[in-house]
C-alpha cells in the first residue's frame, strides 16, 4: 500500500474502508476468487482472520422485577431511566469486547450501570457460545471495564504486538512528515451487530497520529477517522459501546479506541494495550469500589439533612402553575448554620416562601438502619429556618437555621478535583419511600464542551442528576453538578417566553438554550460557598405576604401593536414592521412613565437593563395571549359588559418584567411619540425600577366572616379606571360569600362601599373601626351607600350570622 | 315557518332571576257587550264555565289582529329586514290597534291580519318602548265598515284567582287562545331604567314567543292587559295591565310619543326585601341614588335621602311594587318648571325645590356600516349605563359585529365605544353622534380610489386602542 498524507484521507478511507466479512464466508476461498481485490483488502482480510477469534459480544441483561429501582421521576438517574427502557422494551444491553488474556478477561466500553440493575452478563462468543460472565474491575485512565469468566476455555485471547514502539512511532508520524510513507500500516478492528447478526469491520487509520505530551494520562490519540468507521463509532448499531482495536498489519493488539473523545477536536483516544494490562489488578476492583460506596453513603448521609419548605399558596386566582404548598428537599451542611440546598429557586417561587424547617438529626433517616437508630430522645428534632439567597451564577440556594447548630459539615479545605476519564464519585441525595435515600455512582468526563462565555467544560459521559455533589476517588469534594445560570436570566426567560414563563420548569431551560447543566469544580465556586454575599442573586429574595404581593411598574396601560396597524401610522421603520411595539393607552398619575415624558398614544419599543449588552424588544406577541393557552395577564378587563370590575389585572408583561430586571436597577427605555405630522421621534430614557404603589391585588384588605364581606382599599389603577379623584371615598368589595348578610344585601364584586351610616369610608381600616363600632353598639345592621359604576343605593347590612 | 320576536332579558333585581320571554299576540274581534255584570261579584250557585268561556270570546275574538311587521335588525351586525310575528288588538271602531312596542320598533311595514281573514297595512301612531307599548292604526278605506272592538276592563279591579284568557298567535299561528288565571296583580320586575312605570300582571295562561301585544281578557271579554312577557320554562306570563295601556294609549294618540320628565331620581322601597334593607317609617320613598348633572343632583339630594313630597303629594314607598306609580309621577312632572319637595335626611325634614328635564330620547339610533360588517348606535345612559359610564359625553358604540366579517377579523367587539375614525393619525374624526360615523362612513365607502381600509380608535374597558379596519373582503358578495 502506497500513500502520502498529501493524499486526502477521506478519498482513501472510503476506498480503504472494507465492510463487516460475516464470519462463515472469510477463510475458505480465500486466494482463488480474489483476484480481482487490491492488495489493501487481501492485507485487512488477513487482519481480520487473525483478530475474529478474540472477538466476542457482550449481553448485559437488566432485572425484571425490581418495581422499586424502576421509581420513575424526575430525580431518577440516567442509568435508572436506560435500565426501565430496557426492561419495558424486553432488551439487553449489546456490548462488543476483546479477549485480553487465558483467563478470560475480557475489555469492553464501561457500561456504567449499577450492579443493582443488573440481572446478568452473558459473554458470546465467535462461535455462538454464551457463558456467565461478571464485572472485574472498572478501568481509571480508559473509559473501560474488564469482565471476567469462569470459564475462559476455547477462547483465544488476542496476540499483544511484541514491542512497545508504538509512542515512538506516532512520535515519529508528527514530526517527520516525510517518513510517514515508510511507516507500517495500522488497521482499526471493531465488532458491531446489525439485527441478529455480529460482523467485524476493520479499517485504516489514518496516519495523523499525535502525541499528546501535555495529557497526564499516558495514552495517544489518533487522527481523524471519517467515513463508516467514524459513523459506527458515533452511532453504533449495536446499542452498546464497543472497542475499537488498533492492530498491525499481522493483527497483532497495540491499543483500543473507546468511545471517549475529550477535546473540542473531537479527536479518538487510542488506550494503549499494555497499559490495559497493567490495570486489570490495580484498579478499581469492584468488590472494593462497593465497600467505597457504601461507605460515601454512610458519610453523606449525615451531612445531607432533610429540609422542608412551605409556600403560600395564592389566595384567588392561581396564575399559571400553582406550586406545591410544600417542598421537601436535602441540603449539605455547609458550615456550623448554613445549609447548601444544590437546587433551582427561583424569584417567583421564593417570595412565596412561608417558613422553612431543617430537621437537625440525619441518623433516623438514613437509609438502611433501623428507625430507632438515632435514639427516641434526638428523632426528628428540627429547626426554623429563614432563606438566605441564591447564587446568582448557578442553581444553588442556601439557607440559614436558627437556634441550633450543625455538628459536622462540607469540607471545603481539602478537596480534589475532576478530570478526564477518571472516574469521579457522585452523590445525590433525594427522598424515596418517605425517606433519605441516597444515590452514590461514578461517572467520567470524556468529553468537553463549550460553554456560555467560550469557557470549556468537562462533560459526564452520561447525564447527571443536577444538583449531584462530585467527589474525587478518595472521596474528596470535587465539585457540583449543576445548571449554570446565565447573567438576568429571568429576562431572557421572559424575553423568549412571554407569558408562558409562567408554566416553565427549570428542566426545560435547557432546551431553549440557556443555563447549561455542568460541572462546576469545586475552585470554581469555593469563594462563592465560603462567602456568599456578594455573589447571591438580589432578585430571589424570601418576602413577607405583603412585600410578595408588590410590583414594580412603569406606570402604563398598553396594548400590542400589529403590523396593519404599524403600517398605518407609519411605524413601520422603527417596530420592525409592527412586531414590537406595546401601544401607550393610559399613563398613571406620578409614574415613572410619567415622569420620564411618556404619554398616552407613544409607542414603548424597548427596555434595556443597563447591566446587558443588548436590549429587551418588547415583541408584541409578548404581551398577548399564548395561542391555545392560559394567559397570567388580562388584556381585557374581567368585568365584561354587565361586571362592575373594570380594571385591569396590574399582573401583565412589563410589570413582571421589571420585577424580573429587580428595584433601583437603571433601565434605558426607548419609546417612540408621535409629532404631529413631522411624525414619529424616538427617544431612550434612563430610568430606576420602581417599586408600584399598592395595587388591587396588594391592597389592604379587611374580612369580615360574619358578614361575609372582603373589602380593599381604592388603589391607583381602581380609582383610574372608576374615574375617581385620589380622595374620593370609599372600599372595593372584592369578595362576597354566598348566603352571608352581604350576599343577602345583594352586594357585588367590583362595587364600593362609600358610606356607613352616612358617614364617609374613607379606608379598609375605616371599614374596619365603623364595622367594629357598630358591633359594640350592639348594632343589629348598618346602611351602607354602595356605588356600582357611578350609581348609588343603599342597602342593610346585617352584622349578625 | 313564523319567525318570532323572542328577546332575551336580563332581570337584575327581582328574586326571580329568570330569563324572560317576550311574545307576541293577535286578536280582534268585538263582539258587542250584551250585558254588563262584573263577573268577580260572588257567586252563589256553579256557573257554566263553558259558557263564560264562550261569551267571553265572542267578545274579543274578532278584535283580534295577527300582525306582521317587517323590520329592520341590527343585532346581528348588519341591517336586515326581517318579517317577525306578533299579535295585537283592536280598541277602537276606527282601526287603532294596542301592540307592543317590541313587536312594532323598527317596522318599515306593518301587515294585519283581521278576525275575517283579511289582510290591512298599518302605520304607527306611536311606540313608547319605557312601557314597551305601541299604538298602531290600520290603514282602511274611507268607507270601510266600523271594525269589532276591544274594551279595557279596569285593571285596578283584577285580583288574583280571576280567570283570564290569553289571545294571540303564539309562533306565528294565528287566532290562539289559553285560559288561565291570575297568578298576582302586581307584581313587581325591577328592570333597571326599563319598564319601570309599572307593576305586571303575572299569569299562567300560557303565553309564548308570538303572543306578544295580545290581549289577556276576563271572563267578560274585556281587556285586563296586554301580553308581554313570557318565562321561558314554568309557564308564567306577565302582561301590562290595562289602566297602565289605557293612559299610554291616550297619550300616543294625542302626542305621537310618551313625553316624560328626567329627574335623575333612582328610588328604592323603604323595606326592601330582596336586598333586605328596612328604613324607619311607612310613607316617602328612598333615594338610593341620583344621577350625575341631574336635577335631583341640582337639587341637593343624595343616596339616602328619603323623599317624602313631591309638588304637596305625599310620595309612599314602602314596597317595591308602589315604585312604579312613583317613577310614573315623577315622569309626569311638567319639565323646566320647579315643584317643591320635602325629603328626610339624617331625622330632619328638609324643603327644596326640583326642575325636571324633559327626558331625552331613550333608545339610541342604529347605523349599519355595512361594508365593514358592524353595526353601531348612540350610547344612551338609560340602556347603555355601563357604557356611558365609561363615556358620559356620549357617542357611539358597536351594537353588533358579523360573523365573519371584516369587523370581527379586525378585532372589533360588541360594546367597544367607537372615539374616532380617520385615514391616518393626523386626520382622525370625533365620532360623536350617528351622523357624524354617517357622514365619515359614506365618504369613505364612496370613495373608490382609496385603500379599502380606515383607522378607528376605539374604546374598550374605559381604554384607547387603534384598530385598523380592513374592508376590502365584501361579505356581501359572498353566496
Amino acid at each position: 500500500m502506497k500513500k502520502t498524507n498529501r493524499v486526502p484521507p477521506e478519498l482513501l478511507l472510503t476506498k480503504l474502508i472494507l465492510y463487516s466479512l460475516f464470519l462463515a464466508l472469510s477463510v475458505a476461498t480465500a486466494g482463488c476468487t480474489w483476484l480481482g481485490e487490491s492488495k489493501a483488502t487481501l492485507a485487512k482480510r488477513r487482519v481480520v482472520q487473525q483478530v475474529r477469534a478474540s472477538m466476542v459480544s457482550v449481553r448485559v441483561h437488566f432485572k425484571r422485577d425490581i418495581d422499586n429501582e424502576f421509581y420513575s421521576d424526575d430525580k431518577s438517574s440516567y442509568q435508572e431511566r436506560f435500565a426501565r427502557q430496557m426492561v419495558e422494551r424486553k432488551m439487553s444491553l449489546d456490548l462488543g469486547g476483546v479477549v485480553l488474556d487465558d483467563r478470560g478477561r475480557i475489555l469492553v466500553a464501561d457500561p456504567e450501570i449499577e450492579p443493582r440493575l443488573i440481572d446478568r452478563i452473558e459473554v458470546i462468543d465467535a462461535d455462538g457460545r454464551a457463558r456467565p460472565g461478571r464485572l472485574l474491575t472498572v478501568l481509571k485512565k480508559m473509559d473501560a471495564a474488564i469482565l471476567e469468566l469462569d470459564d475462559p476455555a476455547g477462547l483465544q485471547p488476542i496476540h499483544f504486538a511484541p514491542s512497545d514502539d508504538f509512542d515512538e512511532l506516532t512520535a515519529d508520524s508528527r514530526m517527520k512528515d516525510s517518513k510517514i510513507g515508510s511507516l507500517p500500516p495500522l488497521y482499526l478492528v471493531s465488532i458491531s451487530r446489525s439485527g441478529r447478526d455480529w460482523y467485524i469491520g476493520t479499517g485504516s487509520a489514518s496516519e495523523s497520529y499525535r502525541f499528546n505530551s501535555e495529557d497526564p494520562l499516558p495514552q495517544y490519540l489518533l487522527g481523524q477517522i471519517s467515513g463508516d468507521l467514524s459513523d459506527q463509532l458515533s452511532s453504533s448499531k449495536t446499542t452498546g459501546s464497543t472497542p475499537y482495536l488498533v492492530v498491525d498489519g499481522d493483527g497483532n493488539f497495540l491499543g483500543a479506541v473507546m468511545r471517549g473523545i475529550v477535546d473540542l477536536d473531537q479527536e479518538y483516544r487510542i488506550w494503549k494495550g499494555r497499559d490495559i494490562l497493567a490495570a486489570i489488578n490495580s484498579d478499581l476492583r469492584v468488590n472494593e469500589f462497593r465497600r467505597t460506596q457504601e461507605t460515601l453513603r454512610d458519610r453523606y448521609s449525615q451531612l445531607y439533612h432533610r429540609v422542608k419548605i412551605y409556600y403560600r399558596q395564592p389566595s384567588d386566582q392561581a396564575y399559571g402553575s400553582t406550586p406545591q404548598p410544600e417542598q421537601i428537599l436535602y441540603g449539605l451542611a455547609l458550615n456550623s448554620t448554613d445549609l447548601l440546598v444544590p437546587l433551582e429557586m427561583s424569584r417567583r417561587r421564593a417570595k412565596q416562601i412561608e417558613s422553612i424547617e431543617v430537621q437537625l438529626d440525619t441518623e433516623e433517616e438514613r437509609p438502611n438502619s433501623p428507625a430507632t437508630a438515632g435514639g427516641a430522645g434526638s428523632a426528628g428534632r428540627t429547626s426554623q429556618a429563614e432563606f438566605l439567597g441564591a447564587y446568582r451564577d448557578f442553581a444553588v440556594f442556601l439557607i440559614r437555621i436558627k437556634d441550633a447548630r450543625f455538628t459536622e459539615w462540607l469540607d471545603l479545605e481539602s478537596t480534589g478535583q475532576v478530570g478526564k476519564v477518571v472516574p469521579f464519585w457522585t452523590v445525590y441525595a433525594r427522598r424515596r419511600f418517605g425517606r433519605k435515600d441516597l444515590r452514590v455512582w461514578y461517572a467520567r468526563c470524556l468529553r468537553e464542551s463549550k460553554g456560555y462565555g467560550d469557557a470549556v467544560h468537562l462533560r459526564p459521559s452520561t447525564p447527571l442528576l443536577a444538583g449531584s455533589v462530585l467527589l474525587d476517588l478518595d472521596g474528596r469534594l470535587a465539585g457540583f453538578y449543576l445548571r449554570e445560570r446565565p447573567p438576568a436570566e429571568e429576562q431572557i426567560i421572559m424575553e423568549k417566553l412571554g407569558s408562558e414563563y409562567y408554566g416553565y420548569k427549570p428542566q426545560s431551560l435547557s432546551r431553549l438554550g440557556l443555563g447549561q447543566t455542568r460541572i462546576f469544580p469545586i475552585s470554581e465556586i469555593a469563594a462563592a460557598l465560603n462567602n456568599p454575599t456578594d455573589v447571591l442573586d438580589p432578585n430571589i429574595r424570601a418576602m413577607t405576604k405583603t412585600q410578595a404581593k408588590r410590583r414594580m411598574w412603569l406606570g402604563v396601560e398598553d396594548v400590542p401593536l400589529n403590523p396593519e396597524l404599524a403600517k398605518r401610522v407609519g411605524l413601520e421603520p422603527l417596530t420592525k414592521d409592527g412586531t414590537i411595539g406595546f401601544i401607550v393607552s393610559s399613563v398613571y398619575a406620578d409614574s415613572p412613565a410619567e415622569r420620564i415624558g411618556i404619554k398616552p398614544g407613544d409607542v414603548l419599543l424597548r427596555i434595556k437593563d443597563q447591566a446587558r449588552d443588548y436590549p429587551t424588544e418588547l415583541r408584541t406577541e409578548l404581551a398577548s395571549q399564548p395561542r391555545g393557552g392560559y394567559s397570567p395577564w388580562q388584556y381585557s378587563g374581567s368585568g365584561g359588559p354587565n361586571g362592575a370590575k373594570v380594571w385591569k389585572s396590574r399582573q401583565n408583561f412589563l410589570t413582571e418584567f421589571l420585577a424580573a430586571i429587580g428595584q433601583d436597577r437603571t433601565i434605558e427605555v426607548t419609546f417612540c411619540s408621535r409629532q404631529g405630522p413631522a411624525g414619529w421621534k424616538l427617544f431612550t430614557k434612563n430610568i430606576k425600577v420602581q417599586q408600584a404603589p399598592l395595587d388591587y391585588d396588594s391592597a389592604e384588605r379587611f374580612r369580615d366572616r360574619r358578614i361575609g364581606l372582603t373589602v380593599r382599599d381604592l388603589t391607583y389603577e381602581v380609582r383610574h379606571a372608576l374615574k375617581m379623584l385620589p380622595d374620593d371615598p370609599g372600599v372595593v368589595v372584592s369578595k362576597v360569600e354566598e348566603g352571608t348578610p352581604a350576599a343577602v344585601a345583594r352586594i357585588g364584586e367590583g362595587e364600593l362601599i362609600t358610606r356607613i351610616n352616612s358617614t364617609e369610608v374613607v379606608s379598609v381600616e375605616d371599614f374596619e373601626k365603623k364595622i367594629s363600632t357598630a358591633h359594640q353598639n350592639n348594632a343589629d345592621t348598618v346602611k351602607v351607600e354602595i356605588v356600582r359604576l357611578g350609581k348609588t343605593r343603599v342597602a342593610d347590612l346585617s352584622l349578625s350570622d | 315557518m313564523a319567525k318570532d320576536v323572542v328577546m332575551i332579558i336580563r332581570k337584575t333585581e327581582t328574586v326571580m332571576a329568570m330569563l324572560l320571554v317576550l311574545l307576541l299576540v293577535v286578536s280582534s274581534q268585538a263582539v258587542e257587550v250584551q250585558e254588563d255584570q262584573p263577573i268577580a261579584a260572588p257567586v252563589k250557585e256553579y256557573l257554566n264555565f263553558e259558557q263564560i268561556i264562550e261569551t267571553a270570546k265572542k267578545r274579543v275574538y274578532p278584535a283580534l289582529v295577527f300582525v306582521k311587521p317587517i323590520r329592520e335588525e341590527f343585532g346581528s351586525g348588519e341591517k336586515k329586514r326581517a318579517e317577525i310575528f306578533g299579535s295585537g288588538v283592536i280598541i277602537s271602531p276606527d282601526g287603532l290597534v294596542v301592540t307592543n312596542n317590541h313587536v312594532a320598533e323598527k317596522a318599515i311595514e306593518i301587515n294585519c291580519v283581521l278576525y275575517n281573514k283579511e289582510q290591512v297595512k298599518a302605520e304607527i301612531v306611536g311606540l313608547d318602548k319605557e312601557t314597551d307599548l305601541a299604538l298602531l292604526r290600520l290603514k282602511l278605506d274611507e268607507d270601510a265598515e266600523p271594525l269589532p272592538f276591544s274594551e279595557f276592563a279596569d285593571s285596578d279591579l283584577v285580583s288574583e284567582g280571576q280567570f283570564v284568557m290569553a289571545l294571540g298567535a303564539p309562533f306565528g299561528f294565528d287566532r290562539s287562545i289559553s285560559l288561565g288565571i291570575i297568578m298576582n296583580a302586581g307584581r313587581f320586575l325591577g328592570f333597571g331604567s326599563l319598564y319601570r312605570y309599572n307593576t305586571w300582571l303575572q299569569t299562567d295562561a300560557v303565553i309564548n314567543p308570538g303572543n306578544s301585544g295580545g290581549p289577556l281578557v276576563n271572563t267578560e271579554g274585556k281587556i285586563v292587559g296586554i301580553n308581554t312577557l313570557g318565562v321561558t320554562i314554568g309557564g308564567l306570563g306577565f302582561s301590562i295591565p290595562s289602566n297602565v295601556v289605557k293612559d299610554i294609549v291616550h297619550r300616543l294618540e294625542r302626542d305621537g310619543k310618551v313625553i316624560r320628565a328626567w329627574t335623575g331620581l333612582r328610588l328604592q322601597a323603604l323595606k326592601d326585601f330582596n336586598s333586605n334593607t328596612f328604613i324607619e317609617g311607612d310613607t316617602g320613598v328612598l333615594v338610593a341614588g341620583v344621577e350625575d348633572n341631574s336635577p335631583a343632583e341640582y337639587a341637593g339630594l343624595q343616596a339616602g335621602d328619603v323623599l317624602l313630597t313631591v309638588g304637596d303629594i305625599e310620595y309612599l314607598g314602602k314596597y317595591v311594587e308602589q315604585l312604579p306609580s312613583l317613577y310614573w309621577r315623577l315622569a309626569d312632572l311638567p319639565a323646566d318648571q320647579k315643584v317643591d319637595i320635602t325629603y328626610r335626611r339624617s331625622g330632619r325634614v328638609r324643603r327644596t325645590t326640583l326642575s325636571p328635564f324633559l327626558k331625552e330620547k331613550f333608545e339610541g339610533a342604529d347605523f349599519d356600516c355595512r361594508r365593514w360588517n358592524m353595526t353601531v348606535k348612540e350610547i344612551s345612559k338609560f340602556i347603555n349605563p355601563d357604557l356611558y359610564f365609561h363615556r358620559p359625553e356620549g357617542g357611539l358604540f358597536v351594537q353588533a359585529v358579523r360573523y365573519p366579517g371584516n369587523a370581527a377579523k379586525a378585532g372589533i367587539r360588541r360594546n367597544d365605544i367607537i372615539l374616532r375614525l380617520g385615514d391616518t393619525l393626523g386626520d382622525m374624526q370625533q365620532m360623536d353622534a350617528l351622523a357624524a360615523i354617517q357622514k365619515a362612513y359614506q365618504r369613505i365607502i364612496s370613495d373608490k380610489n382609496r385603500e379599502k381600509k380606515v383607522l378607528i380608535e376605539i374604546l374598550r374597558d374605559g381604554l384607547p386602542q387603534l384598530i385598523v379596519l380592513d374592508y376590502r373582503k365584501d361579505y356581501d358578495e359572498e353566496d
